[in-house]
């Protein structure tokens, strides 16, 4: 039956859809493959030769990377997470969601340029410096949180549930804590992990403001490791290595960190689903 | 009850909004140019002399670096106890050689009579226009045999225009009495201090256009048109080379009606993706497409292009492969917004695969699909550091005008962010590029908010009904 439908239909149409089904194929398999063999790639770099001894630099980045990722997210979290609370009824417009998409390098340059001058000049500290790193970093994950704060509470908080609390007499205080925040916990995890992703893979605005010096001397985290130093590199020798081994931990943190996240909360949501 | 925390709100907003704003503020302040001043030095004398932020020792030292008359940077020894703007001096940019200030003395004509006042000030307005344009016109006739002139005849008048242009000069003279000439047809723009609020946002005008449609330029920092059309170009190719794949793969997997265990691995996966950071797909562009295809390419065709040096093209194939999960878990989003039922029933009723994709699916999701591939556009304009691994210029030469690295796929290229991060002056000149850093960066952040506003306004409109 369905076979002489297929056939009833005009040949031109058939080409079409011949066409179109490879051409959709052929490019739809591109981006896949692009992808897996990326990472193949770096995979195959950083297992290949390199002094074993490599390792201890290598989590020392990355541990770098991780601690000034979550001690910036963490120092947003609070007004990021007041900011929501207090806009629960409001729809942030599409102005406000657009600056979640800004570079942290401006946030950077601003604190680089226009603060810490001023900041050094009265307390005597250097101009460029780690700790302007997680200011930075702070001051740049605050919208991006608060939008993915508003956007957790909202979705995972009923109107109904808040009205039918009210109607039983619970206090607005009692709503939030009983309520709201239980509902929309595993939102705020995930979105609080996505943001620490996203800041430990941070590099321009760590190296802007830190100068690309730890206090210890080394790199301050895994991307300015390898910004500032893969352009000298020798190809496949012991830094290369290291740098390459850099890489793929931090990736692998990073989605780690986004694997979590979408096992509490998936972001990208199959509305019909819901 | 509402006020105080719509009050706390609207506070907190601006404080989380401060980055742009500041970035934006300072950038209006830096774009106002600057004025010749009236330095009166401890000693008693006066010069003209703009000047500049010291530094944290120069500030201990009590000296004040200045930008001098003949377009020296110097430090003053000991600071100027007044300075005061003067409207009668001017501010000439020249194509050979550094800024230069000073009150208009005289024009000296072809005709070697010297102009004064009005007629002078009036000259050198006018004059370089007219003068450019006839050098333009002489020099363009050498190489064609076609013309009226003949190419030697051309040459021999060029080279005496050249010496009469050389007799036409403004004078500029210092507050001490110092007369610096400069060759009329080399100004390319002479600027007074602004008198008031309103002469000064007329001059401040051209000077913002002069900033978006100059070459970077040694001399006074130029203007910022290769790095925009660079950064443009880079953008729209990454999409083309990653957005479209991504676009493809999310329009296949529509086309199956059940979501198998591909489609839920594939969107799990393109998270994930999207998670690694942009410095990691720099270094797997600089092995990969540098050091690897590029090298490999040179090795092949020995013609003078360059391509194991980095380029545009890698540096697109590199932003487009960090962009292109972004691209395909929003076009898959987008997608997943169109009932399956009717994917189902326009099968059933013997629609081919194409069919359904062009009747139903691309229809009802069309802007959701712009909408991913703006969010990708959006994600790779925001991502600077994979760029310094993948052959972005760091720095425009320093031996004249029109040095910026020419637009190609496989040369060096010019972006806002590396600009704005790295920017290619020497300390001493820093002060004429910081308005051109301050305007990469807000150009890049614009750009960036541009792009996902687009994208944000289209994700989140409701698709028509399908009528057909």
């Amino acid at each position: 039956m369905a076979e002489r439908r297929i056939r009833s239909v005009p040949f031109s149409v058939r080409t079409a859809d011949f066409v179109a089904s490879a051409v959709l194929r052929s490019g739809g398999w591109v981006a896949p493959l692009v992808l897996a063999s990326s990472a193949a790639w770096l995979v195959a770099q950083a297992l290949g030769n390199g002094k074993p001894g490599g390792w201890n630099r290598v989590l020392g980045w990355v541990a770098g990377s991780a601690a000034l990722g979550t001690s910036g997210v963490l120092l947003a979290a609070g007004p990021a997470i007041a900011v929501a609370l207090l806009s629960r009824h409001i729809r942030a417009s599409s102005i406000i969601r657009s600056t979640a998409a800004l570079p942290l390098v401006v946030p950077a340059f601003v604190l680089l340029h226009l603060a810490a001058p001023w900041i050094a000049q009265t307390t005597g500290l250097p101009v460029r410096n780690p700790a302007w790193a997680v200011l930075a970093l702070a001051w740049g994950m605050g919208m991006p949180l608060w939008l993915s704060f508003s956007d957790a509470l909202d979705r995972k908080t009923f109107q109904s549930w808040t009205e039918g609390a009210l109607a039983l007499g619970a206090h607005p205080a009692q709503i939030l804590t009983n309520l709201s925040l239980p509902a929309a916990r595993p939102g705020l995890l995930a979105a609080l992990l996505r943001a620490v992703a996203r800041a430990s893979g941070e590099t321009m605005a760590v190296l802007l403001v830190s100068g690309g010096f730890s206090p210890t001397g080394g790199s301050p985290t895994a991307g300015v490791a390898l910004v500032r130093d893969l352009p000298e590199a020798i190809p496949h020798g012991d830094l290369w290595c290291d740098l390459m081994r850099g890489a793929l931990l931090l990736s692998l943190w990073a989605m780690a960190l986004h694997a979590i996240a979408q096992r509490l909360d998936p972001r990208w949501i199959d509305t019909e689903a819901e | 009850m509402k006020f105080p925390a719509r009050s706390a709100l609207a506070l907190l907003v601006v404080l989380l909004a401060l980055p742009v704003l500041a970035l934006l503020c300072d950038t209006a302040r830096l774009l106002v140019p600057p004025s010749p001043r009236i330095a009166r030095l401890r000693d008693g004398s006066r010069i003209l002399a703009i000047p500049l932020p010291p530094s944290r020792p120069e500030r201990a030292r009590g000296v004040q670096p200045a930008l001098l008359g003949d377009g020296s940077i110097r430090v003053l020894e000991g600071m100027p106890s007044s300075l005061s703007v003067d409207t009668e001096a001017w501010l000439v940019r020249r194509d050979d050689g550094p800024l230069l200030m000073g009150r208009l003395s005289g024009v000296v004509t072809e005709d070697g009579d010297t102009l004064r006042g009005p007629s002078a000030r009036q000259a050198l307005e006018e004059m370089p226009s007219r003068l450019g344009g006839d050098r333009n016109r002489l020099a363009r006739r050498i190489p064609t045999d076609g013309g009226k002139m003949r190419p030697g005849q051309a040459a021999r008048s060029l080279a005496l225009f050249d010496a009469e242009d050389r007799r036409v000069v403004g004078l500029f003279s210092d507050l001490d009495g110092t007369v610096r000439p400069a060759r009329l047809s080399s100004i390319r723009d002479a600027e007074r201090a602004p008198s008031g609020l309103l002469d000064g946002i007329r001059q401040t005008v051209p000077h913002l256009g002069r900033l978006l449609l100059e070459a970077p330029d040694a001399w006074d920092g130029g203007g910022l048109e290769p790095v925009v059309a660079g950064t443009l170009a880079l953008v729209l190719l990454s999409g083309l080379v990653g957005g479209l794949p991504a676009l493809l793969a999310a329009l296949q997997l529509a086309d199956r009606t059940d979501p198998g265990l591909r489609t839920r691995w594939v969107r799990s996966s393109s998270e994930w993706f999207a998670a690694v950071p942009g410095v990691v797909w720099g270094v797997i562009g600089a092995g990969v497409l540098v050091g690897g295809m590029g090298v490999h390419l040179d090795s092949i065709f020995a013609s003078g292009v360059r391509w194991g040096t980095g380029g545009m093209l890698w540096g697109a194939i590199t932003l487009g492969a960090l962009s292109a999960p972004v691209t395909l878990a929003r076009a898959m989003s987008a997608i997943d917004r169109v009932p399956r039922s009717w994917r189902e029933i326009a099968r059933s009723c013997g629609a081919t695969r194409w069919q359904v994709l062009r009747r139903v699916i691309l229809p009802a999701s069309a802007r959701g699909l712009v909408g991913a591939w703006f969010s990708g556009l959006a994600r790779a304009a925001g991502e600077t550091a994979p760029l310094f691994l993948v052959g972005a210029a760091r720095a425009i030469g320093r031996s004249g005008v029109g040095s910026a690295p020419a637009p190609s796929l496989s040369g060096g290229f010019l972006h806002l962010g590396v600009l704005a991060c790295d920017p290619p002056w020497p300390p001493s000149d820093g002060e004429l590029g910081r308005p051109l850093a301050f305007l990469s960066l807000s150009l890049l952040a614009l750009l960036c908010v541009g792009l996902e506003y687009a994208a944000v306004r289209l994700l989140l409109r409701r698709e028509p009904e399908i009528t057909r």
